[in-house]
């Protein structure tokens, strides 16, 4: 402060307060460290000493005098607000104080800036990229997370199913009270596209899975007992049992052998010439009756497999074939590419 | 059953070198002198011989020794009780199991197909000892015993059921003594061993191969022989011709056969380069007999030519008791595995037939409606065709018979509607001991032993005819061989769910039979699966083992109370099939043979704890794709079926296959 009065002249020079200006961050993130530095002017040669500290809104329009100061300032030459103190806007502050006592304060306030979630969506079942076989039970994850740790909340949406599809994205109901799984049971063929809304109640952002669910394969039979490729058969009539096994089909649902398996088989048996008889059995094993048959006399044996679904299907295209031996080519049915899929097996068999 | 004999001179000659049993039985202890104090304690391991603790030793009082069911008979003990008194100076006897590994009486004895030997000794042996056997079984039956190596201390006795055997053995020469009676409780053997099938896929041109492995044996890695030889197997005639054949190719020891047909072309086959084989080839065509190439490792048989000559011809006549022909009558002889081809016979009864030499056995096949039985000739002596060139014709007269006719109509549950489209099969009760003969005529000539006599052969006699009923619900046999006969009614489609098979007996006369069936009601087998609380949902299955083709089984899923009830036809015989879904801790189990009669309750299963067992399949490298079948051991007594998998799996991309198996270690039966 500079005074004149009277005749009296002080000799000494008079000092001049520093000046402090904070220097910003480029960008200061809600829960994110935020290191603020000074710039700091004075006539003496001695630096000022620099001292900080933040204190909460709302911040006084200038620094104004030394009472309104804060407390506690921690003397340092740049000064970092701790991720947990950058959540809600606060005030900086930075007193420039020089040797010989005369300071002068910067204040501003801060609004740190909000980082948006990252929304991730996994899909923990089934194993792999897909496509998916039919009927595919679906459990979807969020691994969703937010750089300023805000609580998240979750939002899923079956955007997308095929026509007719009246499938549900649901709770799962191994957790039914976990926000972050969801699970989908799959109940027709295509696309079925799952949206994730991630909110950290400032932002939002999405996460995106589609997920291809492929038609019901058709079974086909892969061996059997005899091979079915002998087609004709030379049986002993006097042996007590004559057994004919499906060995292994291949099939997406219901492969056999597998406990999950619904597969069913249907034994026809034409004895002596005369029309084909549907055994009733519906297990992968039958044992014709060999003391039916006289020496010299034939029989054919027939199987069909149907999966639980294409079994309609699977009927009428047995019932055009209306062979031994039954396949399905891919120009027969345009999804699946079984060529060649063994639907039917049979023998003829000879007693003797 | 009782059994007794005198004392051999072996166990006398035991005693007087002062053995005497001291082990403490169930049985009465005659002329024993009121409570005596000491006898041996309950607990007592009498095969440590000695017997010479102070206090707890025999007798010191005038007692008899104590008597204890669980004391343990395993061995006579030796020596006296020092603490004052003799131990052999009492005669007591006890009983030792011989075929268990249990030292006594304690625990259960597995149930096998060896008779069980349990042996009896004297405290005091006399060589006059005459001993009294009886054993009775669960039933309160008596067992049948038999004397071992005539040894009247030792016996044998079937082991047919299980449940709970009361054994006892007296001294009847020598009251004193006493009887001793001990109880035995007998279950299924827990099988110790699985046989593992396992079928790689066909792109590694590996065979299928079998193992005999316990469940862990099976925890290591099975691994596949890859020492196979590849064969191309074409069949020839003698004149370079393709022959169409079956062929059926089997090894001893292994229930695997491989069958294949020439007719499309060669039959791709990979075998075990070690191992010998039986090839059975079988031309479609009637020119060529079949032939049998036995024992060949398959080295020898890429060597073979499969070139068949067209064997030997035999001919034939079928004909009547009266000599007149028999048309359309089929013969084949068997020597073995091996037929002959079929001989039909014609107008004039004359028939054909290529076999090769052998042994044979002869099947003639009667025409329909003839009213002759099929005929069954043994391969004991059979007709026997020495050399290629022997020169054999057969004569096949059927015997004096009487026939009739059978007109059966069939009605449905209310016994008034007709019922068209029922299978009706008419199978001749017994065997007809003699339906006819078979004459052998070898008309070969031997420098040295001449033209060889006739050969004549009995035949026995079986029946079987089937036909569907007309729309009125009538089935006409035309002729039958009189006799009785099950006559069996398999309803059609719409006969209604409660519709039964319904079989029964008619005795048929000359001339014409008729006979009205209805139809019967399903009957129901019940029971419970144990653990009843843990068993619901597990699929059991009654599968019909009858050889009426068409005569379907039933199934059910076992209700949350362990319960079951299965809708099944009268009088058939059935074998009930358990098998678990995914998860359940169970092994699949044939649980009962059933013949149910009427609405039928089987006594409480307890279904065997299920051992998840995890391997792999290698064949230097992980086999992927191959099927994995689980069977009963062979051996194994309680295994109803073998041919039904305990469990199945297809291994994974890294050979890895899970299968759950009826754990060796539970217990599994009627609790």
């Amino acid at each position: 402060m500079l005074a004149t009065a009277g005749a009296c002249v002080f000799l000494d020079p008079i000092n001049v307060p520093p000046s402090i200006k904070i220097v910003f961050p480029e960008q200061v993130w809600r829960g994110v460290p935020a290191t603020f530095s000074a710039d700091v002017t004075d006539d003496q040669s001695t630096p000022p000493n620099v001292e900080w500290a933040r204190t909460d809104i709302p911040c006084p329009m200038t620094a104004g005098d030394s009472m309104q100061w804060p407390p506690n300032r921690t003397a340092s030459m740049t000064f970092t607000v701790d991720g947990t103190m950058t959540r809600t806007p606060f005030c900086v502050w930075a007193v420039a104080r020089d040797r010989y006592g005369a300071a002068a304060a910067a204040v501003m306030r801060v609004d740190p800036m909000n980082q948006p979630p990252k929304a991730a969506l996994n899909i923990i079942s089934p194993a792999g990229p897909g496509p998916y076989i039919f009927l595919s039970q679906f459990r979807f994850s969020s691994s969703s997370n937010d750089a300023d740790n805000d609580p998240l909340t979750l939002t899923w949406n079956l955007a997308l199913q095929p026509p007719g599809s009246t499938a549900k994205l649901a709770p799962c109901s191994d957790a039914p009270m976990m926000d972050s799984v969801r699970c989908l049971a799959s109940d027709m063929p295509g696309a079925y596209e799952i949206d994730l809304t991630v909110s950290d109640g400032t932002d939002s952002v999405i996460a995106r899975v589609t997920v291809v669910v492929q038609e019901d394969k058709l079974p086909c039979i892969v061996s059997t007992l005899p091979d079915y490729a002998a087609g004709h058969v030379v049986h002993d009539k006097s042996a007590s049992e004559d057994v004919f096994s499906v060995l292994q089909v291949a099939d997406d649902l219901d492969p056999w052998p597998a406990a999950s398996s619904q597969l069913h088989f249907n034994w026809s048996v034409a004895a002596k010439g005369g029309a084909l008889v549907s055994q009733g059995t519906d297990a992968s094993t039958f044992h014709l009756a060999a003391s039916a048959f006289q020496v010299g006399d034939t029989a054919e044996v027939r199987v069909d497999v149907a999966d639980r679904n294409n079994a309609a299907e699977i009927q009428q295209t047995l019932a055009a074939c209306g062979q031994d031996t039954c396949a399905v080519t891919e120009q027969q049915r345009a999804f699946g590419g079984q060529s060649g899929c063994l639907l039917r097996v049979g023998w003829t068999v000879e007693f003797r | 059953m009782t059994h007794t004999g005198p004392m051999p001179v072996m166990l006398a000659a035991l005693a007087a070198a002062g053995c005497s049993a001291a082990s403490s039985n169930s049985g009465n202890y005659p002329g024993s002198g009121g409570s005596g104090q000491g006898g041996r304690d309950a607990s007592a391991n009498d095969g440590a011989g000695g017997g010479s603790s102070g206090s707890g030793g025999a007798t010191g009082s005038g007692g008899s020794p104590s008597q204890d069911a669980s004391a343990s008979d395993s061995q006579p003990d030796a020596g006296v009780n020092d603490s004052g008194g003799d131990v052999s100076a009492v005669c007591f006897l006890t009983l030792t199991p011989l075929s268990s590994t249990n030292a006594n009486f304690q625990g259960e004895v597995e149930r096998t197909a060896m008779p069980f030997r349990v042996r009896a000794q004297s405290s005091q042996p006399h060589i006059d000892d005459h001993w009294l056997w009886n054993v009775t079984f669960p039933d309160g039956s008596a067992a049948p015993t038999t004397i071992v190596d005539h040894d009247p201390t030792v016996v044998a006795f079937p082991l047919t059921m299980n449940g709970s055997y009361a054994i006892n053995a007296r001294v009847t020469t020598h009251a004193e003594c006493g009887s001793i009676t001990r109880t035995m409780l007998v279950i299924d053997p827990r099988p110790t061993a699985f046989l593992f099938r396992v079928f790689p896929p066909a792109r590694l041109n590996i065979p299928a191969q079998e193992f005999r492995l316990t469940t862990s044996d099976a925890a290591k890695p099975v691994v596949l022989s890859t020492q196979t030889q590849q064969l191309h197997i074409f069949t020839y005639d003698n004149v370079s011709r393709a022959l169409p054949t079956y062929l059926r190719i089997t090894s001893a020891g292994s229930n695997i056969s491989i069958e294949g047909n020439t007719q499309n072309g060669p039959v791709l086959v990979p075998l075990l380069s070690d191992r010998q084989y039986d090839v059975l080839l079988v031309p479609t065509l009637a020119e060529v007999a079949p032939q049998l190439l036995g024992s060949l490792l398959p080295a020898q048989l890429m060597g073979e030519s499969l070139t068949l000559d067209p064997g030997v011809t035999v001919s034939g006549q079928a004909q009547r008791a009266d000599g007149s022909p028999v048309a359309n009558a089929r013969m084949v002889l068997r020597d073995g595995s091996r037929p002959s081809t079929i001989g039909t016979s014609d107008a004039s009864g004359s028939f054909t037939l290529l076999t090769r030499p052998g042994v044979m056995s002869a099947e003639i096949a009667a025409p329909n409606a003839s009213g002759l039985p099929d005929a069954h000739v043994a391969g004991g002596p059979g007709v026997v065709l020495e050399s290629l060139t022997d020169n054999l014709t057969l004569t096949m007269r059927w015997a004096a018979l009487v026939s009739g006719s059978l007109t059966v109509t069939v009605r449905g549950l209310d016994g008034t509607t007709a019922l068209p489209g029922a299978a009706v099969i008419a199978t001749l009760a017994g065997p007809i001991a003699s339906a006819g003969q078979l004459t052998v005529h070898n008309t070969s000539s031997d420098a040295d032993a001449g033209t060889p006599a006739d050969v004549v052969l009995v035949a026995t006699g079986t029946a079987r005819a089937d036909t569907v009923s007309d729309a009125t619900g009538t089935a006409v046999f035309s002729a039958l061989p009189a006799g009785t006969y099950l006559v069996t009614i398999i309803p059609p489609a719409g006969a209604g769910a409660e519709a039964a098979i319904t079989t029964i007996s008619v005795d048929l006369t000359a001339g014409a039979n008729t006979r009205a069936i209805s139809l019967t009601s399903k009957v129901t087998i019940a029971g419970t699966l144990q653990p009843a609380d843990q068993t619901g949902g597990v699929r059991i299955s009654a599968i019909d083992t009858g050889s009426d083709n068409g005569a379907a089984g039933a199934s059910t899923f076992v209700a949350a109370d362990g319960r079951y009830a299965l809708a099944v036809d009268p009088g058939r015989n059935y074998k009930l099939w358990a098998v678990p879904t995914a998860g359940q801790p169970f092994g699949r189990w044939v649980v009962a043979n059933a013949t149910p009669t009427g609405n039928q309750t089987l006594p409480d299963f307890t279904l065997p704890r299920g051992l998840t067992v995890t391997s792999t399949v290698t064949a230097g490298t992980a086999v992927a794709d191959a099927l994995v079948q689980v069977y009963c051991p062979p051996s194994s007594t309680t295994c109803l079926d073998a041919t039904l998998p305990l469990a199945e799996a297809v291994s994974a991309r890294d050979g890895t296959f899970t299968v759950v198996l009826p754990d060796p270690a539970a217990a599994a039966g009627h609790p």
